[in-house]
């Protein structure tokens, strides 16, 4: 380009709006030309107008925009980060509240679907792979010789079969029972391995008694076979579970307490704000109420506090309105029963937000208890059994209620050593949990 | 490049260009774009792209047609992308706008999304395909087949399917308790085949009811942003501070120096060249020299500057994950340069 450029040209060139080729030529000619170099300078210019020079190094500023993607999330979930860029999302996450909740509902996704992942829901002809096994046929068609080769491999494999058959035929159709077996069982509702506890006429034979206890509506007594007389009016999914505590004589974990106990991914931030305050109820735990009453520290020079109630995946499910500083509790609205949920309570102190709990503190989470096991709860009520409330409440996590229904057995059991066996187990459970 | 293409980019003159290119725009693109923002998002534009009720889908449409005009005439440049298949790009690029859309404006949809995409992922069972450009997902068993004439059908007609779905599958229990992986079988089973991710999105926040509650800010992150900031109160403090920025900035490792200088805005959101070019600290050849480039690399970095974490990536042939790692690098080592 040899002619000056023009003063389209000059704003277009400011502006980014010429095409590359055109743009490359008209800088290489200001760059040989000072006056078109001196009119594209004043151009930039008066497009910045007054605008003073200011920048920042923040990194906040910096990574504001880098949201968190699902690959990401899958990489945060898996804990396959490393340190520089998990320390680079915690900058980002400082600023982005919806990238905040967007991690925070992940994981309790993962949590939550953690164990249906292994469970198989779909119909047997979907295992069947019926469109895949048309299209391969449909593959080997359009190629002849894979499908000789394959055929050739089929009638191999045919061959080897019968063969096999011949000479181990009962182990192998034995085996297959087996397969068959455990495919008819079905979903595994228990959360951990259990023993196999299900009552069996055939094993009467084998049967011992192995606990006889003392219980509020009269002797319960547990067999080595898992059988439980005494609580006939229990469930057969409760009888289950008491056969197992008593045969481990100890209670394991409830799943949902491992849930709600989980700690903090780290992501959350730091926070510099004033001094925070506790809540006090619901703590990581379950709660039999849908409609809980929050309780909460007072804290010294406030003039107003906000709840707000969220769901798993993050969204608000509940407000309070602005709450005076002499009120340091509140009462939800309805809540689902069998989700989880997590709060947080505002604070106005000096015109500034205190929140609880901080950007670092892990969540304050708690549960409902399901709408199953508020019925379950009402009919074990009625059965006048220690046992079975202590097993029931220590599995849907109540361990203060378990605790106290233990108490009770050991009071009627006092030579007896496992009623104590498994208020250790739950007291245990408790400061792990805690 | 797509022969469709082709009239456009052998036009003999300006005028044959412009016609071509109205043809492609108006006979081809639009249709498309019309097409994805009805079915994504259930936005209904005009032939002439409008919509007086939404104009959230008439700025949706209008972006996407800009983004395919600018599109087509970076294709005359000789570094201008390929486009192999002219209405999968265009398809693309509106898919691309109604994500980003439906994040800023469905957070809750979003994290579902995520939700679903992750146990489509990991349930044995389920699976999550690529098929001509679409993410489709359905049963393990079905894994790239193309989707079921399901998703084709208005979402109101679906919508109202679902009820009866639910009743059907779900009378005797919640369906909002039911597992998610049991959930999603029983509708991959009652569709009887493969689904777009954004439709199944839909269906499960309709039968869980999940709806977007936007929360209130528990903290305001412009506070953190405005401490710290370097301003200059008049002229010749500013060119000092761009002066002392840019020694700083060339003497960083390449990477470093490339991530943060490419994308660096200021506060008024003007680019690093520009910038210096105006303040007059350094010529087209010195900066040039100080990136360690071409003049003509420079310029058509310009043209594209300041760019994005996206952007940076493609342009440096790296993973996003790389240049914010630079990027941060960078930053340290300049804070304690420009402090010292």
């Amino acid at each position: 380009m040899t002619e000056h450029l023009s003063t389209f040209q000059v704003k277009q060139l400011a502006v980014r709006a010429l095409p590359e080729d055109e743009a490359v030529a008209a800088v290489v000619h200001t760059t040989k030309c000072p006056s078109c170099h001196e009119r594209f300078v004043e151009e930039l210019r008066s497009q910045r107008g007054s605008t003073p020079f200011s920048f920042t190094l923040e990194p906040e500023f910096w990574f504001r925009d880098d949201h968190v993607d699902f690959d990401l999330l899958v990489e945060l979930a898996d804990k396959t980060l490393d340190e520089e860029t998990k320390e680079i999302v915690n900058i980002h996450l400082k600023t982005c509240e919806t990238c905040r909740e967007d991690v925070r509902s992940f994981l309790a996704s993962r949590e939550a679907t953690a164990r249906e992942v292994n469970i198989s829901y779909v119909r047997p002809e979907y295992h069947d792979t019926h469109v895949g096994t048309t299209q391969w046929w449909q593959r080997l068609q359009s190629r002849p010789v894979y499908a000789v080769a394959t055929i050739v491999l089929l009638a191999l494999a045919v061959l080897i079969g019968v063969i096999a058959l011949k000479r181990s035929g009962p182990l192998e159709a034995s085996k297959q029972d087996q397969r068959n077996s455990v495919t008819e069982r079905g979903p595994d509702i228990y959360p951990s391995p259990a023993p196999d506890v299900a009552s069996s006429p055939s094993s009467a034979a084998d049967s011992a008694k192995i606990a006889i206890l003392k219980d509020r509506g009269g002797e319960v007594t547990i067999e080595k076979d898992g059988r439980v007389t005494g609580l006939e009016e229990v469930s057969e999914n409760s009888r289950q579970y008491i056969a197992r505590a008593v045969l481990s004589e100890r209670i394991d974990t409830a799943e949902v307490l491992k849930r709600l106990s989980t700690e903090q991914s780290g992501l959350r931030g730091n926070d510099d704000g004033p001094q925070g305050f506790r809540l006090l109820y619901p703590v990581r735990r379950v709660v039999t109420e849908d409609r809980p009453v929050f309780r909460w520290e007072s804290l010294p020079g406030v003039s107003s506090y906000r709840v707000y109630v969220l769901d798993a995946e993050g969204n608000q499910v509940g407000q309070s309105e602005e709450l005076p500083p002499t009120q340091t509790q509140w009462k939800a609205p309805p809540l689902r029963r069998g989700q989880t949920f997590s709060w947080v309570v505002t604070a106005m102190v000096d015109g500034k937000k205190v929140v609880s709990p901080s950007a670092s503190a892990p969540e304050m989470k708690f549960e409902v208890l399901s709408t199953a096991d508020t019925q379950e709860l009402s009919r074990l009520k009625k059965s006048n059994s220690y046992l079975a409330l202590g097993v029931f409440y220590a599995r849907v996590g109540l361990l203060n209620e378990a605790e106290r229904e233990f108490q009770n057995l050991i009071k009627l059991n006092a030579h007896s050593e496992l009623p104590r066996k498994l208020l250790e187990s739950v007291r245990r459970l408790r400061k792990q949990t805690n | 490049m797509d022969n469709v293409l082709a009239p456009y980019l052998n036009a003999k003159d300006e005028e044959e260009r412009q016609q071509h290119l109205h043809e492609l725009l108006m006979l081809r693109a639009a249709p498309l774009v019309r097409n994805v923002l009805l079915r994504r998002l259930g936005f209904y534009v005009s032939a002439q792209g409008i919509n007086e009720n939404n104009h959230d889908a008439e700025d949706l449409y209008q972006e996407a047609m800009t983004r395919v005009v600018q599109e087509l005439n970076q294709l005359q440049s000789p570094t201008g992308t390929e486009i192999e298949n002219f209405e999968l790009y265009v398809s693309r690029v509106a898919t691309n706008l109604c994500t980003d859309f439906l994040r800023a404006k469905s957070p809750a949809r979003t994290r579902l999304k995520y939700s679903l995409r992750d146990l489509l992922k990991r349930h044995k069972d389920l699976a999550s395909w690529e098929h001509r450009g679409e993410l489709l997902c359905g049963v393990a068993a079905w894994r790239d087949t193309g989707k079921s004439p399901f998703s084709d059908q208005p979402y109101e007609d679906i919508e109202a399917k679902l009820d009866s779905f639910k009743s059907l599958h779900f009378a005797d229990e919640d369906v909002r308790l039911a597992p998610l992986s049991q959930l999603l079988v029983e509708l991959f089973d009652w569709i009887s085949g493969p689904v777009e991710i954004d439709v199944l999105v839909r269906m499960v926040a309709y039968l869980l009811d999940i709806k977007d509650q936007p929360l209130a800010s528990l903290n305001d992150p412009s506070l953190i942003i405005a401490a710290n900031t370097q301003s200059s109160e008049s002229h010749v403090e500013a060119n000092e501070l761009l002066a002392r920025l840019w020694q700083a900035v060339i003497h960083l490792p390449a990477e470093q120096r490339d991530s943060f200088a490419l994308g660096f805005k200021d506060e008024a959101g003007q680019d690093l060249f520009s910038i210096l070019l105006a303040a007059e600290i350094v010529s087209w050849d010195e900066l040039a020299h100080g990136m360690g480039r071409s003049l003509e690399d420079v310029v058509r970095l310009r043209l594209r500057m300041p760019m994005d974490s996206a952007g940076l990536a493609d342009a440096l042939g790296a993973s996003r994950q790389n240049v914010h790692k630079w990027r941060f690098r960078a930053i340290r080592r300049l804070k304690t340069e420009l402090k010292g």
